[in-house]
């Protein structure tokens, strides 16, 4: 089946619908800008999506670290070990009992719940349908979504999104308004995640970054802030912080920019400076040092003492007169160390 | 065996170790005799001359009998006067008292030159009784001139023994013997005589020589001041390698940060390895202007660096280097004395050889140069009273004793001058003042008998029981050798006793007394030596204005998060070196490669550390852990002190050199291979170290 065309002339939810009711199994590919999003269906059911970052892979990985309290080496090597097959990696959790499998299902459902919602708000750019026979490796398995339950969701999400970005921008930063919050010993992440992200909160990380390294999806982070926001748990910081590092962050993306370009020849420079420097350096222990120091004290002239007793042995001994050291070293009568 | 004598046992040899390779550079061949010996050759070779005969046909006489018959060489040497006729004719004679007679006569007709020279053709042909009589003589002429020793013949000696011990250790044993009699200032005697049946005569041997060792070393001041120099030398060598490696730990740790800054000011656009290295490169090629100037400059990039414990370290480091500029001075001032015209070996000499032409000219040329050095005037007297001129060796020992009124052997001298003139009263007086100052001077009694004995007076013979009571292994030695060489009537300069220079007062009198020529011999001004250190003060100036006006309480300077890598703030405002950085932006987003980027990043930069650790740790054990940065820098520091002190072994038996004849002497070379087992287990050690880190981290991999 052949499905391309501009969310212009089609929205997403009719999208949906035509491929719930073909049945059809494949990756429906949407595009806006620079972003990429992708929903997986199977026979007509969604199974999987990701949308940049938000993905199963990367979400289940902060998931092991925040919540389950894992140790990164060890479950650095599992991901890395399974990555590109999303059924293998979750059997494998399963397997290892790093979660029950109504844990994963849940978590799984959630993520994909939200990320498909998230991709509802996108009225612009372009899909494409990828019919596919087998969606194993880009789906976890323990997904089964409707598209009824998402449309309903999503569309409720839309208005809600608009409101809370009102007052929640990616690089605000946000504070517990009551000083020595707790982190608590467990979380759960799917009823009380304004648990979770109040935990997160440290005063340095934006928005923009909790997003990125918790482990729930955008719009949840979204809808934490806000509920904590109304309860007064949380206050933004000011304006002005924000402004700060709104421009530090601007100049760290224009120095990565220019630094590539500029290293090359200032490696260069630095190496030649470098060698100026040290010759400049050999230059004056050669040619100036010795100017200013004393002329240094003539080795004494004469015969050793050692050679001049050899020399007088030989001589009365063999009757041989020899005057050359050189010469006395060969009649092994002295050695290097005499002179 | 007990421990202790054990522990006592083996501290002895070692110390006996380290005295021997002392003892090379403390005795010297002076040239006493040599003039002597060189023109008796010169007439032996004139004597062969005019018989037609070659040297080759002298030192292969047997051969050229046979060859020529008794009746030419009869013919030949006709007419010809001197010993080498009469000598030539006793090693031809059949007879033995015929050659007998001839050897007789050829030593009656010899000067020392020529008793010299018969005598090494005696052992050469192993007459050991006519040897034995010849060498008596040559010593005869030696205490008869005043002397008590000739190390150029102890020396040449030695060097024959040397040669003849493989082929006839029997007259290599005579000829150690005949070295010690000729100077027993030194234990090479019993050091090659204990060689000459290696391995089998070490037991025997090594309590002979280690005791000689000793002997020499209390009864001589040479000795002890090349001993004291050694140490010295081997200290300062110690102190500078251990100096050199801790600046080499901080120097790899701590350098780039401390360039850090230059990198910043004038590599602001190379990428950041280049930035290090070529700001590195700068620091450490202030090396080439000179080692100081550029030590100076590490510890002062550095200090700020460096951890309280290693502050400490640095800061002993740089006192050291503060103190450095003096130890050309220390050296100069402890070897001074030990150079052949120095005042003390002048001195030394005057006093314990007889009269020679060299010498006195030399002690002349040194009196005029330094009038006021007491020991100078002093030798000037003694010279002078060898040589027979009393009245002007007289004036000499008076402006001794002006300069140093109550000197011991000044005074000594003054009254066997007065007892050389005749004056015994004078000597009387001047004798009489010296027993009282110094009443257990045996020498001064022995004398003042003699002067009484001239005077006919009866008390004489108490006197010299007197002497004997304080003395008498010196007084009975003295008398028997005066009956033995000179039939009890023995020449002038022998009736009465000559001072000695010992080594209380060498170190008591004339050592402080002549530091003034010591340091006036330094080569290098003493600005050019401190040069570095006047570096380092105003670089400190600098900094202290140019950081001090800082008052921010941020931290300039930390590390990257990954890799460990130097940042600041100017450079860099995240918590990632660029590096770093660029490999979690080719991540992509993806959690766990930028986990497994960073833990990879973070486990190269700690097996650099490890590589860098072991191979210090190899290079100068203890350094490794040093750099590791333990909590403690006590342990490391005191590992890398007997390192260093095991390298400044190395470099002392390397750069070992002597004045006695090098094949005579222990060579330090021999003990380095006791010192590699250090250098061998730190290796293995260190390797093995590393391979379990590097199998730890295979089978980290292999689990991944």
């Amino acid at each position: 089946m052949v499905l391309s065309g501009t969310l212009k002339e089609f929205i997403l939810a009719d999208i949906f619908n035509l491929l719930t009711m073909q049945k059809v199994t494949g990756r429906l590919i949407l595009n806006c800008d620079k972003r990429e999003g992708g929903i997986v269906f199977k026979d007509g059911i969604i199974v999987g999506a990701d949308c940049g970052e938000e993905n199963l892979p990367n979400k289940l990985f902060n998931y092991m670290i925040d919540i389950k309290r894992k140790s990164p080496d060890h479950v650095s090597q599992l991901f890395d070990a399974h990555a590109g097959s999303l059924n293998v990696l979750a059997a494998n959790i399963l397997e290892r009992n790093l979660m029950s499998q109504a844990e994963m299902k849940s978590f799984t459902e959630s993520c994909v719940e939200d990320i498909c919602c998230s991709l509802l708000t996108w009225h612009r750019g372009t899909y494409r349908f990828n019919p596919q026979r087998g969606v194993a490796p880009i789906a976890c398995g323990f997904v089964t979504i409707p598209i009824e339950n998402i449309v309903m969701e999503g569309m409720r999400r839309v208005d809600e999104w608009a409101r809370m970005q009102e007052f929640i921008k990616g690089d605000m930063i946000f504070v517990p308004a009551a000083k020595g919050v707790g982190r608590p010993e467990e979380f759960d992440v799917n009823s009380t995640p304004e648990e979770y992200i109040l935990s997160l909160l440290d005063g340095t990380r934006t928005v923009e970054n909790i997003k990125k390294t918790c482990c729930i999806c955008e719009y949840r982070v979204y809808e934490s802030l806000n509920a904590l926001l109304q309860a007064g748990r949380v206050t933004a910081l000011q304006e002005k912080y924000s402004q700060s590092i709104k421009a530090a962050l601007r100049r760290k993306n224009a120095e990565d920019a220019s630094a590539l370009d500029k290293t090359f020849v200032g490696s260069i420079l630095s190496v030649a400076a470098a060698i100026i420097v040290a010759a400049l350096f050999i230059f004056c222990r050669i040619a100036v040092i010795p100017a200013f120091l004393p002329p240094p004290g003539g080795a004494s002239a004469g015969i050793t003492d050692a050679a001049r007793a050899a020399a007088l042995l030989q001589y009365a001994i063999t009757g041989e007169k020899i005057d050359n050291p050189e010469a006395l070293k060969r009649t092994g009568l002295l050695t290097e160390k005499d002179f | 065996m007990p421990v202790t004598l054990r522990t006592r046992a083996l501290s002895c040899v070692a110390a006996a170790l380290l005295v021997m390779c002392c003892f090379s550079s403390a005795v010297r061949a002076t040239p006493y005799l040599s003039a002597e010996i060189e023109s008796a050759l010169a007439a032996r070779s004139g004597f062969l001359q005019n018989t037609g005969l070659t040297e080759e046909d002298f030192i292969s006489f047997d051969s050229w009998i046979e060859a020529n018959g008794l009746q030419q060489f009869e013919g030949r040497v006709a007419g010809s006067s001197g010993p080498w006729p009469h000598y030539m004719r006793g090693l031809v004679s059949n007879d033995g008292n015929a050659a007998a007679e001839q050897y007789g006569r050829a030593m009656k007709a010899a000067g020392p030159g020529a008793l010299w020279l018969l005598s090494l053709e005696f052992v050469r042909y192993e007459q050991y009784p006519w040897a034995d009589a010849a060498f008596d003589a040559v010593e005869k002429v030696i205490i008869g001139n005043g002397g008590s020793r000739a190390p150029l013949l102890s020396q040449k000696l030695m060097l024959m023994g040397n040669i003849m011990a493989e082929s006839s250790p029997e007259r290599a044993v005579f000829c150690y013997k005949w070295a010690n009699r000729f100077d027993p200032n030194h234990p090479w005697w019993a050091y090659k005589k204990g060689g000459i049946d290696f391995p089998r005569s070490v037991a025997g041997a090594a309590p002979g020589f280690i005791s000689e060792s000793f002997n020499v070393l209390l009864n001589s001041w040479r000795a002890q001041l090349s001993f004291i120099s050694a140490v010295y030398r081997y200290i300062s060598v110690t102190l500078f390698m251990f100096i050199c490696a801790l600046f080499l730990v901080f120097t790899i740790k701590y350098l780039p940060s401390g360039t850090h800054h230059i990198g910043d000011a004038l590599f602001r656009r190379a990428s950041p390895r280049f930035r290090t290295a070529s700001s590195v490169a700068i620091a450490v090629s202030v090396l080439i202007l000179g080692i100081l100037p550029g030590l100076w400059l590490i510890a002062f990039l550095t200090y700020r660096f460096l951890s309280p414990s290693e502050k400490k370290l640095m800061l002993f480091a740089c006192a050291v280097l503060a103190v450095s500029p003096l130890d050309h001075y220390a050296k100069n001032f402890l070897r001074h004395n030990l150079e052949p015209n120095s005042a003390a070996a002048l001195l030394d000499r005057a006093v314990n050889e007889g009269y020679s032409g060299g010498l006195h000219e030399q002690i002349s040329a040194n009196a005029a140069k330094q009038p006021q050095s007491y020991a100078n005037q002093l030798a000037l007297g003694v010279s002078l009273t060898k040589k027979g001129d009393y009245t002007a060796a007289a004036e000499a020992v008076d402006k001794a004793l002006k300069i140093v009124p109550n000197d011991y052997t000044a005074m000594m001298y003054a009254g066997n001058i007065a007892f050389l003139r005749g004056d015994f009263d004078g000597m009387d007086h001047s004798l009489r003042d010296l027993i009282a100052k110094y009443p257990k001077c045996a020498r001064a009694r022995y004398n003042l008998a003699q002067a009484y004995a001239g005077e006919g007076r009866l008390d004489a013979s108490d006197m010299i029981t007197d002497a004997a009571k304080v003395n008498a292994a010196l007084i009975s030695d003295y008398m028997r050798e005066n009956e033995h060489y000179f039939d009890g009537a023995p020449p002038p300069l022998r009736r009465v006793m000559q001072p000695v220079i010992t080594p209380v007062y060498f170190w008591g009198r004339i050592f402080p007394h002549d530091w003034k020529s010591a340091f006036g011999n330094a080569v290098r001004p003493l600005w050019v030596s401190a040069a570095g250190a006047l570096l380092f003060i105003m670089l400190a100036v600098l900094g202290a204005a140019v950081w001090g006006k800082s008052r921010t309480k941020v931290r300039t300077y930390f590390v990257c998060r990954i890799c460990g890598r130097l940042l600041c703030r100017k450079c860099r405002k995240g918590t990632l070196c660029e590096a770093c950085n660029r490999a979690c932006l080719a991540t992509q987003n993806n959690a766990a490669t930028m986990y497994n980027m960073q833990k990879a990043c973070q486990d190269k930069s700690l097996l650099y550390k490890n590589i860098t650790k072991y191979a210090l740790g190899m290079a100068v054990p203890g350094a490794g852990r040093l750099y590791k940065g333990e909590q403690t820098t006590r342990r490391p520091a005191l590992v890398m002190l007997i390192s260093c002190a095991v390298y400044a072994a190395y470099y002392c038996a390397f750069t070992f050199s002597t004045n006695y004849p090098s094949v005579t002497v222990i060579n330090p070379v021999y003990f380095v291979s006791m010192f590699l087992i250090y250098n061998i287990t730190a290796a293995i050690k260190q390797s093995n170290e590393l391979s379990n880190t590097l199998k730890t981290r295979a089978k980290m991999a292999t689990n991944a």
